[in-house]
């Protein structure tokens, strides 16, 4: 056996480490050490605006200390809120538009259609909702003309607590139900054609084979769409800072946005800490149960 | 006399989204060429009648807004370079071969991508102010390689998981040692996922926010989503034109690569929901 294929024999037994070594060391440097980083922070109570020396071990006093403040418990209401509302609508919508593409009418012509209900998905939220707040202007916005026009007086959008959230939630829907239509369109073509038009043939109708047939072939994917949906609304901040900053009166305020002003704004960085492990804890917690609620139901039926 | 109904019920339906999905961007990019006195008009100008290109100029001259495109452009394909090269070569890592604590490593990555960005945020804070990463780039650009990561490395172990193991088996008989398998095998089939993968990392760092919001302070190293959204507080009266100006710069190229390479970004974001 020559001696150059004994060599890269040694070398082969190398080649997984080789290949994962840069992903593992960045997940590890960048990712679990800033996490367990981010643990011990949570323990401190460490300020900003205090010298070092101030930073001491107190233990679970910022857990406590946050859940007991009324803001938070508000924020967390609001954000569960939001992302309930908003992702029925998103998958409704997003299901809405994936039929009509999927509609033999109109043939390939409606692939222009397509890139351009794509658009809004690839813009930067803070862009969308910065567009969205020129509609929602309050005196010259297209918006509020239609509202007077249609005889009620004009609405302070970012002013009043219902008007927030709704813009809050119509600019998510409007961002986000492009990527609900893109997976389900993805979905909808894993639908053998030939069990559909069987149905039709049947008698059936178009909403029956809908739901009797087509709806339940496609339940693992609206399940997926709806836990990668609710793990991002959870998230929610962007568009919250750009619309309404948490006003009026900290009622659009979300958990996001609550962790960051905790930490950046009031300077506290042991409770932003410990706000944002309680925040990453519901968003496991809660996205987890919701992708295994509908597994099962998908398997039960 | 059904396909009429049908047809008309598409059209539609087709008609009120376009509508819902369009007005904003449409509204957007009509109000960056208004003249001031027509944007402040009742009833609003539905149709532009007079252009003038005064709001790019306010925009370009009032932000250092050449200098931002650049830096979101520089952050942005940093960003997308490394995570890329990093991800090619651990994807293939992950998919190609088993070893202990592989699962842990699959498992972290999915676990992370859960992980709200604010968690990370506080510790980097903390750590970049005793590196001196704090107000840097290179600092955004580690973050958002960061951000990145979990999901290219979906794509990547998806795209590798794709191809049939008898071309590795094949080049086994050939003699090929296992970096010759990854170059000579891998790499030109996977070349369609690098371009999927690129365009979601590109587009995902050049649209993000709330890292940069946090990590840097100075004028001259904000990324453009950052300092559109800070054009309220900089001028006086509220800079309508100058906000449409600025939302149709920072969309140009996003609409570019959506328009030019929709099908990868379709399959990116389908294999990334459905893999992942």
């Amino acid at each position: 056996m020559p001696a150059s294929s004994r060599l890269s024999g040694r070398m082969d037994r190398w080649a997984p480490i080789v290949f994962v070594a840069p992903t593992v060391i960045v997940i590890t440097l960048l990712m679990i050490i800033p996490f367990i980083y981010s643990v011990y922070l949570s323990t401190l109570s460490y300020k900003l605006m205090l010298p070092a020396k101030m930073i001491h071990f107190v233990g679970l006093d910022n857990f406590s200390a946050i859940w007991k403040q009324p803001a938070f418990r508000k924020a967390i209401r609001w954000t569960f809120e939001f992302a309930a509302v908003a992702v029925i609508i998103q998958v409704t919508t997003g299901m809405a538009m994936a039929l009509v593409l999927n509609n033999k009418a109109f043939g390939t012509k409606k692939n222009v259609f397509k890139s351009l209900f794509i658009m809004p998905l690839m813009l930067a939220p803070i862009v969308s909702a910065k567009m969205w707040s020129l509609l929602f202007q309050v005196i010259y916005g297209p918006i509020n003309y239609v509202v007077t026009l249609l005889g009620y007086s004009k609405i302070s959008w970012s002013g009043e607590v219902l008007p927030a959230k709704l813009s809050i939630l119509l600019v998510d829907i409007w961002q986000a139900s492009p990527f609900c239509m893109l997976i389900l369109l993805a979905a909808l073509k894993t639908v053998p054609k030939e069990m559909t038009e069987a149905a039709m043939m049947d008698g059936a109708g178009p909403v029956h084979t809908f739901f009797r047939i087509t709806l339940p072939l496609i339940r693992n994917f609206i399940a997926l769409v709806v836990s990668i949906r609710i793990m991002d609304a959870l998230r929610v901040f962007d568009s919250v800072v750009a619309l309404t900053n948490g006003a009026p009166g900290g009622a659009t305020e979300t958990l996001a946005t609550m962790t960051y002003k905790t930490a950046f704004r009031y300077a506290d960085i042991g409770a932003g800490s410990a706000g944002s492990i309680l925040y990453f804890l519901f968003i496991v917690v809660f996205s987890l149960c919701s992708f295994i609620l509908l597994q099962r139901k998908a398997v039960t039926s | 006399m059904k396909r009429h109904v049908n047809r008309l019920i598409v059209a539609a339906f087709l008609s009120v989204f376009t509508f819902f999905f369009m007005f904003p961007i449409y509204w957007t990019l009509t109000t960056s060429i208004k003249p001031k006195e027509a944007i402040i008009k009742l009833p609003p100008e539905w149709f532009p009648v007079h252009f003038t290109l005064t709001n790019y100029a306010d925009v370009f001259t009032q932000n250092h807004l050449l200098r931002i495109f650049f830096n979101s452009l520089f952050v942005a394909s940093a960003t997308t370079v490394i995570t890329v090269a990093i991800t090619a070569l651990g994807g293939y890592g992950f998919s190609r071969f088993r070893f202990r604590g592989r699962s842990f490593w699959v498992y972290t990555t999915i676990i992370v991508r859960m992980i709200p960005g604010l968690l990370f945020i506080i510790p980097y804070y903390v750590m970049f102010q005793k590196v001196g990463l704090l107000d840097k780039l290179s600092g955004l650009v580690i973050v958002n390689v960061t951000a990145a990561l979990p999901l290219a490395i979906y794509l990547f172990m998806g795209f590798y998981n794709e191809m049939p193991s008898e071309i590795f088996e094949s080049a086994t008989m050939d003699g090929c040692s296992e970096y010759g398998k990854f170059a000579k095998v891998a790499l030109p089939l996977v070349t369609p996922g690098i371009v999927v993968t690129s365009i979601l990392v590109f587009i995902g760092a050049w649209n993000e926010f709330s890292l940069s919001l946090i990590l840097t302070f100075s004028d001259d190293k904000k990324l453009l989503p950052l300092a559109i959204s800070s054009l309220i507080e900089v001028q006086k009266d509220t800079p309508l034109g100058t906000i449409a100006a600025a939302g149709t710069i920072a969309m140009i190229p996003t609409v570019i690569l959506s328009l030019t390479t929709q099908k990868y970004i379709v399959e990116g974001f389908t294999a990334g929901a459905v893999k992942g």
